[in-house]
């Protein structure tokens, strides 16, 4: 019993001190590094136009409804209403 | 002389008599026929308006009159107008068989948009009576409205042939006056169901019609110039416009002509024209009719103001406001105007003769019930007058938003020029002859500044299209 109970003080002590040290880790990133493009190979189809251009469309043209007499109606409703 | 003094003495007698006639029935009657029999008494004694009075209350109780009556009633509408029936419900005056209460029930359903009923109605009416002319034209512009514009044609047609009879045999000169306007008025209803059957052509040849000394004629250049529009002569439609320039017309001011001008100019993309009429509408006739509205708002709850602005001296108005003038010489050119102040006068005078009567009970009655009445008439065409008016201001203001319309084309059409890197052809000629369009019957005489009586309405500008001879110039980078 006694020896289960240090075996089980020392495990867990042990298992405290790997996981501190585990914290503890420090990564370190390279600070430059260097690509050489003339290097790369890239595989594919060009899509974009060789030259800048810009496609003419007509310009938008809001429409107003200009007033157009199509009736008297008003007026022969007056011719009416003004008689005796 | 002595003859015709003992004729007015017995006449005025027996009007007396049946005045005290009427009174004994007022005072003792209590039979359902009471109102019928004062209105009998008050009739002969030629106190029409207060025997329309008790006339009205026999009819609102349920009754009709007798057909022997017709004739008399006919008379009382035309001598009183038809104001004291106004609180009469229209079928009680259907039920009737005088065709006049008929007629002014008819006018009641047409308000109404009551059209089928109004046809119904007006169709038996018989043609020799006194008012066969203004029924068969309420009949004709009935059935227009309901689109049946074939029989709205024949009812008019036959209106302005029975109105044109009644005033050839007329050797009264203001009834021969009043029936020659219902003639034109016939005349000028077909024109327009023409025109909104787009049969423009047809519709320019009746309003020719109409002579140009007529009070209707300044009317109908406006609507003859939309007919032009139509048929794309623009130069027809800005020279019957530009009458209205004339200082003959001065009083005929119509904000829906200058639109039209504007609008001519635009199709003929004469844009810096069109221009000209938009700026010129903005800047003066606005600012004009915005203080005319100051004036006539301020007194807009005045149930006299009106009528009082109409009485007047025609020189006083002009110094109010230039529309106030005008406005005022176009009312008083309207029939109807006309003959309400001439109802109104003559109820005016008869109310001043039962003043100097006995005053007594019966007489108090009779003023009451008179005084009721004119107010009511008084009222009337003083609202008819205000409508008239506020109805100028509102046209003007509903065109100058048009009009704006009119200048956003123009500047969107300007500016569609400039992008497309094209330029108008020509630039603002004077016009020329070949550009106008005539029959053969027209002839030519340039315009030299001055209007005469006799070319009034003939006019036509002679300015080409713009448009056709667009010129497409690529602008260089």
């Amino acid at each position: 019993m006694k020896y289960a109970l240090i075996a089980a003080i020392l495990f867990v002590t042990f298992k405290i001190a790997l996981v501190e040290a585990k914290d503890n880790v420090i990564i370190k990133y390279k600070k430059y590094d260097e690509i050489d493009l003339g290097n790369l190979e890239i595989k594919g189809n060009l899509l974009a136009p060789g030259d800048l251009s810009v496609q003419e469309r007509e310009r938008v043209r809001f429409s107003r409804k200009l007033y157009l007499r199509t009736t008297y109606k008003d007026e022969q409703d007056r011719d009416v209403y003004y008689l005796r | 002389m002595k003859v015709l003094l003992t004729f007015l003495f017995i006449m005025g007698s027996q009007s007396f008599a049946s005045y005290n006639k009427a009174k004994m029935i007022y005072i003792q009657d209590q039979s359902v026929e009471k109102n019928l029999k004062i209105f009998k008494e008050l009739f002969q004694s030629k106190y029409y308006l207060a025997s329309a009075t008790f006339l009205r209350e026999y009819i609102e109780a349920g009754n009709n009159i007798p057909e022997e009556l017709t004739e008399w009633v006919d008379t009382l509408v035309i001598k009183t107008g038809h104001e004291v029936f106004d609180s009469v419900k229209a079928e009680r005056l259907m039920a009737q068989q005088s065709w006049a209460l008929k007629f002014v029930a008819s006018e009641r359903l047409f308000k109404a948009n009551r059209f089928k009923e109004v046809v119904h109605l007006l169709a038996p009416f018989p043609e020799n009576h006194k008012f066969a002319p203004e029924a068969i034209l309420t009949r004709g512009i009935a059935q227009s409205a309901m689109n049946n514009m074939t029989e709205g044609n024949k009812s008019l047609e036959r209106c302005e042939i029975l109105a044109k009879d009644l005033a050839k045999d007329n050797k009264k000169e203001k009834l021969e006056r009043y029936y020659t306007i219902i003639a034109e008025k016939c005349l000028i209803n077909r024109a327009r169901n023409y025109f909104q059957e787009k049969s423009y052509q047809k519709a320019i040849s009746l309003y020719h019609e109409i002579p140009k000394t007529s009070y209707t004629w300044p009317y109908t250049l406006m609507e003859m110039a939309w007919s032009h529009f139509y048929l794309e002569d623009y130069n027809r439609v800005l020279g019957l416009l530009v009458t209205y320039k004339a200082p003959l017309l001065s009083s005929y001011f119509f904000p829906e002509a200058e639109y039209l001008s504007a609008l001519s100019y635009l199709k003929m993309c004469l844009y810096d024209d069109a221009g000209v009429v938009v700026d010129k509408y903005d800047s003066y006739y606005r600012e004009q009719t915005n203080e005319l509205k100051k004036i006539l708002a301020a007194n807009k709850n005045s149930d006299t103001y009106f009528l009082k602005l109409t009485l007047g001296e025609l020189k006083e108005k002009e110094e109010m406001n230039p529309y106030i003038r005008n406005l005022v010489t176009q009312v008083r050119k309207r029939i109807r105007y006309s003959l309400d102040l001439i109802n109104l006068k003559r109820s005016i005078l008869e109310e001043m003769a039962i003043k100097k009567l006995k005053q007594d009970a019966f007489s108090k009655e009779l003023d009451e019930r008179m005084s009721a009445v004119i107010n009511w008439k008084r009222r009337k065409i003083n609202h008819f007058i205000k409508k008239e008016m506020f109805d100028f201001i509102n046209e003007v203001h509903r065109f100058s938003y048009e009009l704006f319309n009119v200048s956003l084309e123009v500047i969107s059409n300007k500016k569609d020029l400039l992008y497309k890197g094209q330029s108008l052809a020509k630039e603002r000629t004077r016009g020329s002859e070949k550009n106008i369009k005539r029959n053969e019957l027209q002839h030519f005489w340039t315009f030299q500044g001055s209007f005469w009586a006799d070319e009034l309405g003939d006019y036509s500008f002679g300015l080409e299209s713009n448009c056709k001879l667009q010129k497409v110039t690529r602008v260089r980078r």
